[in-house]
């Protein structure tokens, strides 16, 4: 397409810059100078990024302030989760203590390596079990380690305090 | 204590003794001893490489093993010993395996004339007395008296290593690699020899004991010679195929050039000889423009202060090299190859040419204006060559587009 | 005939008819939680209220008779701020534990809070709190506090089943169901009160906490507990059937179904379901092959059987595999036989002593019905009841289609497996001579089972060079021709020799 085409002319380099030498000089100057500046590098397991209240990390299912597991198996995380990377068994709770709760997980499941951190769980959960922690730092030499079972799930939630105490009175 | 050493330095039958047994074990003992020295160095210089690059780029670079992470080479070492060492099919065996050593002897070997240190020794009048003049006496594992033409022949050979690895790897990459290498050497061979000449010139001795007892005497080179000095430093980086030189690695066109199909211990040595050619490399400037272990007479404290000057020498132009490596970009091989023979080779010749006019004067003032006027031929020269592209191939030297004014592209002080 | 506006709408309708009658037979939607149209109304929820132009109060529609030139307004701002006005007094004790409670999905009154409700509630005192987790008989669990008390269990063993286990006690906030004296369920029907429950106040303890009813996936189908055929809806999930709830069919079981028929899907789950087709080598061993290559080794193994060459059916198997079957029986130069429980249970409602879903459609077809053991070269199992172990070692059959890996007698060759009857499509002939549909039921079973009709049509087709092997619509097709059924009436879509193929 000749007609599109449009030449254009440039200048030609000046004998300063045929020369290359003032602007390596120039370069160097700055590596030279970048040497003493402030580094960035965070020293990561010792350092790590305070991440913001909002941060969505790994999700974890948390015990209320009387160490009851809050979660009720209502499978509305299970449901909602895009990559389907939460399997749960409900079941009846068989611990006195608990047993007005009537349902809990047999089996809760999360597939951290499914998990795309979306928090659609917590949004959808009416019980507020599952939060998204702060957690970001996964790791696991197996597949199988990464699947995060109800234990780990509960350990790495603690406990939140529940101003509602929506069961203390059922 | 100064005393001791200085006794301990003059027992070791390295300066001028005969050649007797112990004499022999002498020279063993200090080859092995360099040899580690170099390897160690050398090792340390991957280090200083991370460390340094990193913080040209506000990193911290390798931190972890050791203190500051000094161990990283220990660690790197352990790595390179554990991986698999893959021969692939078709290559030449022979050739694959010797290539990395090829590849770090010549480097090491070269060395073995290079002066780390040495002594001042009196001058004696006819009467038996001291005159109160001293000569300097350079301390090196050989004292040959063609020192320079060994090292320019020795060097050298070292790219026949990256060659045939290159060759030996039987890949494309890896054989342009060694075929880029091969091209590069001759090219820059030329200036490198044609700029020690007018060093040679001046101090009229081959030897490397001498050209530093020179500059002890009266000036650097590097202030006389500033052209020679030059040339040969950048002719040295293209030697050791650093950036902006390292068209044989070239990542971002041959994978990782010559040692692409190469893993495991194999690479490492690829890896050590690079720097150990830098190393060498280094030394020379040092020696050649530098003053070798000399400095302002400070080096009379004692052979182990002319190692630590020597030493101190090194490490600035080992640091130059990280420096320029972490600043400039690669050549264009083109660019490559016009700055050697278009640019570095003429001058170099007027280099030769005005520097021996000016000895055959013999007067003491014409060092003074030397310098100066060797600096000014060479832009003359630079100046006419630059019109003359100017003339001819002016598409050529067009400036590059240029980003002007891009939002949030940021500068460098921001 | 007298009409009622409805809506704006004339309405036509029988005297005697209520107004939430004619609105629900006419598509106009009326929120009801006590109203079922088989029982007597009571008017207790009070949420079907509607307005009747004229008239000061709005009235409870589902006890409201027609008459004439009345003009009703369901939708109108009395009507609606009525229904909200009833939904916010049942929510004021309700517990709202919908994330626990198996209703949740199915639930009127979620339904209805979410359709006409206030959103929240202007209630400070505490809630009521009353038994919970109580179990009625051994199917069913009572929640008294998600009990709005619409008395529909009640009504159901009163006027239905007429054994009056279920009664109502207390008054106002403990008001609650009770069970009478009986202490225990005396119906095979009991579990119908589940599925009338309009909240989650009674579940069923099989199904409790089972899956959530969003994960399943419902398919209509048919019972083949007995011959009866009542409808149903199969909920599976991931392979595995869930839970099944009968289907409103006026002609066959009404709203309801029995319980032993409910939970009669043991085998659908068993652990030992074979999903692929196998085949003995030499040593004797099983080894898994596909469906052709099990074909050919059955074509083989049947050719060489010297013993029978008849088939025997389960009562349960479709008209489609019995015809299918009867071409296999006459290609090997045998004849298809069919075997079938019987029970003595049969009561006057649905449950008949007939176990055989299909024997009347076997009849028909003029099998013959085997109640002792007799040989056979080629087994359909699917109950282990209709085909007891007996009737299946004493065939010696080589070829056997079978839905649990179990039931496979020493003497076969090859095994192929055969859907249960929620995976399986096709045509049942009830006791009553009622064709009706067999749908195989989404997300049960292994999956990927050939139809057990196709997999036989094509053995014929190996055995008989000259067979081409028929698909369903052919099936149906030639059992159409039969002259038994010649006055029998066809389900639509299957009439018109469509093809569905099981597990889809």
């Amino acid at each position: 397409m000749a007609a599109n085409v449009k030449p254009v002319r440039r200048e030609a380099q000046t004998f300063k810059e045929r020369l290359f030498l003032p602007a390596i000089i120039k370069g160097l100057g700055i590596t030279f100078r970048r040497i003493f500046k402030k580094k960035v590098t965070m020293q990561f397991p010792e350092e790590r990024w305070e991440v913001r209240d909002e941060y969505r990390g790994a999700p974890v299912l948390v015990k209320d302030d009387e160490n009851r597991p809050k979660c009720v198996a209502c499978s509305l995380c299970e449901y909602v989760c895009p990559p389907k990377a939460i399997y749960i068994v409900p079941d009846e709770i068989e611990d006195p203590e608990h047993a007005h709760v009537e349902r809990g997980p047999a089996v809760f499941n999360i597939n951290m390596l499914r998990c795309i951190f979306c928090g659609l769980c917590e949004e959808a959960c009416p019980e507020e079990a599952i939060f998204m922690s702060k957690e970001y730092a996964l790791w696991g030499a197996t597949r199988a380690e990464l699947i995060h079972d109800k234990e780990t799930l509960y350990e790495l939630g603690g406990i939140r305090p529940d101003p509602i105490k929506k069961w203390s009175n059922k | 204590m100064g005393d001791l050493l200085t006794t301990l330095g003059s027992g070791l039958p390295l300066v001028g003794a005969e050649v007797t047994f112990w004499w022999v074990m002498g020279r063993i003992g200090l080859v092995l001893l360099l040899v580690h020295v170099l390897l160690i160095v050398g090792a340390l210089m991957v280090w200083a490489e991370r460390r340094v690059s990193a913080w040209m780029q506000d990193r911290l670079g390798p931190n972890r093993v050791g203190p500051e992470g000094l161990l990283q080479p220990l660690a790197d070492l352990g790595k390179f010993m554990f991986k698999e060492d893959v021969v692939p099919k078709h290559t030449s065996k022979w050739m694959y395996m010797l290539a990395p050593a090829i590849s770090l002897v010549p480097a090491m070997v070269t060395f073995a004339v290079i002066p780390f240190t040495g002594s001042y020794e009196p001058i004696y009048g006819a009467d038996g007395q001291p005159t109160g003049e001293y000569i300097t006496q350079s301390w090196q594992i050989a004292d040959l008296n063609i020192g320079v033409l060994y090292i320019l022949a020795i060097a050298s050979l070292g790219v026949y290593g990256v060659t045939l690895g290159g060759w030996a790897s039987n890949s494309k990459y890896s054989l342009l690699g060694g075929v880029r290498a091969s091209a590069q050497m001759i090219s820059y061979e030329l200036s490198l020899g044609l700029a020690v000449v007018p060093v040679v010139l001046m101090v009229s001795s081959l030897r490397l004991g001498d050209i530093i007892a020179y500059q002890a005497d009266t000036v650097w080179l590097l202030f006389t010679q500033p052209v020679a000095f030059f040339i040969f430093l950048v002719a040295s980086y293209a030697e050791t195929n650093r950036l902006p030189f390292d068209m044989p690695e070239s990542e971002t066109e041959l994978v990782a050039g010559y040692h692409t199909e190469y893993s495991s211990m194999k690479f490492a040595l690829f890896f050590l000889a690079e720097y150990t050619h830098m190393i060498v490399g280094a030394a020379l400037v040092v020696t050649l423009f530098c003053g070798g272990w000399t400095f302002f007479g400070l080096e009379q404290l004692g052979w182990i202060m002319g190692v630590l000057i020597f030493a101190a020498k090194t490490t600035f132009f080992l640091f130059a090299f990280i420096w320029v490596r972490w600043t400039l970009p690669r050549f264009r091989y083109d660019q490559l190859m016009a700055l050697g023979w278009a640019w570095f080779l003429p001058i170099a010749l007027l280099n030769i040419v005005l520097t021996g006019g000016a000895l055959a004067f013999d007067q003491d003032w014409v060092l003074y204006i030397l310098p100066v006027a060797l600096i000014a031929a060479a832009v003359i020269a630079a100046w006419f060559k630059y019109r003359r592209d100017l003339d001819n191939d002016v598409p050529k030297l067009e400036r590059a587009p240029q980003l002007v004014g891009v939002a949030g592209s940021g500068g460098e002080e921001r | 005939m007298p009409t009622i506006k409805i809506n704006g709408r004339d309405l036509e309708y029988e005297p005697g008819e209520t107004v939430i009658q004619v609105a629900h037979r006419n598509g106009i939607d009326v929120a009801h939680y006590c109203y079922h149209p088989s029982m007597s109304p009571e008017g207790n929820c009070r949420i079907c209220m509607v307005e009747v132009e004229g008239w000061p109060k709005p009235v409870v529609s589902c006890k409201q008779l027609c008459g004439e030139n009345m003009a009703v307004q369901t939708e109108s701002e009395l009507a609606q701020s009525a229904r909200a006005g009833t939904m916010e007094m049942l929510l004021v004790n309700h517990p709202l534990d919908c994330p626990i409670c198996d209703q949740a999905g199915e639930c009127h009154l979620q339904e209805y809070s979410y359709e006409l409700g206030h959103g929240e509630s202007r209630s400070t005192t505490p809630k009521t709190h009353l038994p919970k987790n109580v179990p009625f008989g051994e199917e069913i669990v009572y929640d008294a506090e998600r009990c709005i008390k619409c008395t529909l269990c009640v009504r159901f063993c009163n006027e239905i089943t007429k054994t009056g286990e279920l009664a109502m006690a207390n008054r106002s906030d403990n008001e609650q169901v009770v069970m009478t004296s009986k202490g225990e369920f005396t119906t095979n029907y009991s579990m119908n009160i589940v599925d009338l429950c309009p909240v989650g106040a009674l579940t069923s303890r099989d199904f409790r906490f089972k899956s959530r009813l969003w994960f399943m996936d419902f398919t209509p189908s048919l019972c083949t507990g007995c011959a009866r055929g009542c409808n149903v809806t199969i909920g599976g999930r991931g392979g595995r059937f869930m839970r099944m709830e009968p289907r409103e069919n006026q002609d066959v079981n009404q709203w309801w179904m029995c319980d032993p028929g409910r939970l009669g899907y043991g085998h659908v789950n068993s652990e030992t379901r074979l999903a692929t087709p196998a085949v003995r080598d030499a040593n004797g061993q099983w080894q898994p092959a596909t469906f052709e290559q099990a074909i050919v080794a059955a074509s083989a193994a049947l050719k060489d059987a010297r013993e029978s060459h008849d088939v025997l059916l389960d009562g349960g198997a479709t008209l489609e595999e019995l015809e299918a079957a009867r071409a296999l029986a006459s290609a090997m130069g045998g004849q298809a036989r069919f075997a079938a429980a019987t029970g003595d249970d049969a009561d006057e409602f649905l449950i008949v002593n007939e176990k055989g879903a299909n024997a009347k459609g076997a009849e028909m077809l003029g099998l013959e019905r085997q109640a002792d053991a007799a040989p056979a070269a080629v087994l359909v199992v699917e109950r282990d009841g209709n085909v007891p172990a007996a009737l299946r070692d004493g065939a010696g059959a080589v070829v056997a289609f079978v839905t649990d890996a179990t039931n496979v007698p020493d003497s076969v060759r090859v095994a192929f497996p055969y859907g249960s009857w929620a995976e399986r499509s096709g045509l049942l002939v009830n006791v009553d001579g009622r064709v009706q549909e067999l749908r195989a039921a989404r997300q049960v079973g292994p999956g990927n089972l050939s139809p057990a009709f196709a997999l036989m049509e094509e053995l014929t087709g190996e055995l008989d060079g000259n067979h081409v092997p028929r698909d369903r619509g052919e099936l149906v097709a030639a059992v159409k021709n039969e002259k038994a059924f010649a006055e029998v009436a066809f389900p639509a879509g299957v009439a018109a020799g469509q093809t569905v193929g099981a597990g889809s």
